[in-house]
């Protein structure tokens, strides 16, 4: 074996298939095994620039050639993961913001495509990884079920506020397509050469985030602004911007939630429920972050009520 | 290999524990419904066993700890006088003095020797009913080997309290015991002893007379006899109440006392099964009552007081330590309303709401990695292919 990319190849998929990253979404291995390579360089580099793995390599050498080859058998499966998301949704919900038709397939198409493009992007693919954790977990359900069951502060945001015409289902529809479009506030961002360097928060400046709904729009060209809007300004903070749309501000909690999100086999005795616990966190944390804090209060309620 | 002896012998351990439990409520269990003497003589047999066992493992303890924290340690820290207080003394007093009187009374009955010549029979019975108290310690020994929490200092604790718990009522009913068999069972002794005196006096008087079969004649004619299971004189049985079948089926070691003249050359066994099935029934009772409340003592702590120590002690300090020590657990402590203003939750809270939100605020994904490798393990990675 001594062509490199082989190598990698065979170096990524035994990390891969290490059994403690077998309860993490695909972005989520991801992470973990950049964060992997990222902290251990200093151990690893002798053993990985040996004769046996890639001799007479600079670590950035090494780094970049498992990078590509992480990231190529990793979107293997995200692909195929994001194309049966993709086709489990429901799109007539654009016709009833567009108040048109439109071929829904091609809809469906160009959000896949779109995609695609944007996640060659480290930037792109870290911030897809809340989204599709959280599509993967179907987590936006369950809570959008209560919503409507409850029909308290965030069914009032969604039906008189935003003034969604829809039922619950074609809201759930909705913020699913705007959670993965999510990530397209990095159409414009320049990468990162240190992988390492990431803000905790991913808040924007309204400014930045108007400049590129402009530009998806033009690029998105069979996709309603709002739906656009709903995504894009899902990455801005609602404590300075308080006529943020509903679904933005529900999607930034689920994607944060998910971002960090550990599977719990079993929750301790004495632990309280991770949604639970996560939300009440972020019930403290909401200034920092940039939450509703009123609809953390009802998620909070939530999941109380339900042990999630 | 070690290892795998070490959990055999104390499965081993458990198991007899959790037998001896039930042989200790059938021994009395059996006097109360009246069982058969076959049927008493093997729980006794296998009471000895038990006791045999347990003195063998206390012995076996108490050498392996020269080896690891020294015997004074496990004799005062490690329940090794619980180990030694429910064998030794159980062995020496209870079944190995059962034991004894058996064998040496069915001798007796042969070549004219008897263990209990030497001891009466209601002395017997209180030491053996004294020593069998012991018992119900070993049921505090089933928490040594039983899991019943994942934290050790839970553990440590039930253990603590059962123990002194299980102890406390144990010595409380063995004084009890000493006083009311020092107090209520002297009277009943001395007439008892003064009623076997004078058919002692009796039967030797008769043998001056060299004529004992017309005086022994006369003699069971009287009211007195009712006592009198067997008299040999010179070896040969001059008068029998039963024959060898009853005494087989219907008397054990306990229910006959054996007395012999000064000369030697005159025995009678007399009866006591009357008066020791009374006192045994009472005993049983009350032995019945105190297992009872040593085990429901042991289950309330078990049951109740297990789970509560864990709720308001070592799952919030679990959680705590958890979230302080790995950097992706965030869960909180749940804080039961009941319980807020203890210590332990006064401090939960602070976690929950101070340390948990700056922790998240200063999480870098970066520096969490659930992988554990090192260099090493790449060794053979490619060859593995």
């Amino acid at each position: 074996m001594n062509n490199d990319r082989q190598k990698a190849e065979v170096f990524i998929k035994r990390l891969l298939m290490n059994p403690a990253l077998q309860y993490y979404e695909i972005l989520q291995k991801e992470e973990q095994i950049l964060t992997f390579l990222n902290t251990n360089s200093q151990s690893l580099f002798p053993a990985l620039s040996s004769e046996q793995f890639f001799p007479n390599k600079t670590w950035q050498q090494i780094f970049a050639i498992l990078y590509n080859s992480l990231t190529s058998q990793i979107n293997e499966v995200l692909f195929k993961e994001l194309e049966a998301i993709l086709n489990n949704i429901n799109y007539t919900f654009i016709g009833l913001l567009r108040q048109t038709t439109c071929p829904l397939s091609q809809c469906r198409d160009q959000i896949l495509t779109f995609e695609k493009k944007l996640l060659n992007k480290y930037e792109a693919r870290n911030a897809f990884n809340g989204s599709l954790t959280a599509l993967k977990l179907n987590i936006i359900d369950k809570y959008i079920e209560q919503i409507f069951q409850r029909r308290e502060y965030i069914h009032f945001e969604l039906t008189k506020v935003q003034r969604l015409k829809m039922g619950s289902e074609e809201i759930k529809n909705f913020i699913k397509v705007s959670m993965i479009l999510k990530n397209a506030i990095h159409l414009v961002t320049v990468g990162t050469a240190n992988l390492s360097i990431e803000s905790v928060m991913d808040i924007v400046q309204r400014a930045f985030a108007d400049k590129v709904n402009r530009m998806l729009e033009e690029e998105l060209r069979l996709l309603p602004p709002e739906l656009i809007a709903s995504a894009v300004n899902s990455n801005i903070s609602f404590l300075e911007n308080k006529n943020m749309e509903t679904t933005s501000r529900i999607i930034s909690i689920f994607t944060m939630r998910c971002k960090y999100y550990k599977p719990y086999n079993t929750v301790d005795r004495g632990a309280e429920t991770p949604d639970k616990s996560w939300f009440n966190i972020a019930r403290r944390n909401y200034k920092f972050y940039g939450f509703d804090i009123k609809m953390l209060d009802e998620f909070y309620k939530i999941a109380a009520e339900h042990n999630w | 290999m070690k290892k795998n002896r070490i959990s055999i012998f104390e499965l081993m351990v458990t198991v007899m524990i959790a037998l001896v439990v039930v042989q200790t409520f059938l021994e009395d269990f059996a006097v109360i419904i009246d069982w058969d003497a076959g049927t008493l003589l093997v729980l006794m047999i296998a009471g000895f066993c038990f006791d045999l066992f347990f003195t063998i493992e206390f012995l076996v303890r108490l050498y392996n700890s020269r080896f690891e924290k020294g015997a004074l340690h496990y004799i005062v820290y490690d329940q090794g006088w619980v180990d030694f207080c429910a064998s030794i003394p159980l062995l020496i007093f209870s079944s190995g003095f059962q034991m004894i009187t058996y064998f040496q009374s069915h001798a007796g009955a042969i070549i004219g020797l008897s263990f209990t010549g030497f001891i009466s029979m209601l002395k017997l019975i209180k030491i053996i009913r004294i020593a069998r108290i012991l018992r119900l310690l070993r049921m505090v020994k089933i928490f040594r080997n039983i899991k019943y929490t994942d934290s050790p200092m839970a553990q440590r604790h039930i253990k603590k309290i059962v123990t002194i718990g299980v102890a406390v009522l144990v010595v409380s009913f063995l004084m009890f015991t000493i006083i009311f068999e020092t107090f209520s069972l002297s009277k009943a002794g001395e007439l008892y002893e003064s009623r076997k005196q004078k058919i002692m006096e009796a039967v030797q008087r008769a043998e001056y007379t060299f004529n004992l079969n017309s005086y022994i004649s006369h003699l069971i004619k009287t009211e007195d006899t009712h006592s009198i299971l067997i008299i040999r004189a010179g070896g040969n049985v001059v008068y029998s109440r039963f024959t060898q079948d009853v005494y087989d089926s219907e008397y054990t070691n306990e229910d006959y006392e054996y007395r012999k003249d000064t000369h030697g050359t005159v025995e009678v066994f007399f009866d006591v099964k009357e008066e020791n099935s009374a006192l045994s029934r009472l005993q049983s009772r009350d032995n019945l009552i105190f297992f009872f409340i040593v085990l429901m003592l042991i289950g309330g702590y078990l049951l109740l007081y297990s789970p509560h120590f864990a709720l308001t002690v070592t799952d919030p300090i679990y959680v705590m330590k958890r979230g302080l020590d790995e950097k992706n657990y965030n869960l909180e402590v749940k804080i039961p309303g009941t319980y807020k203003d203890d210590d332990i939750f006064k401090l939960a809270t602070l976690y929950n709401q101070r340390y948990l939100p700056l922790k998240d605020r200063n999480m870098d994904n970066k520096d969490i990695s659930v992988l554990d490798m090192d260099s090493t393990d790449l060794t053979g990675i490619m060859d593995e292919k």
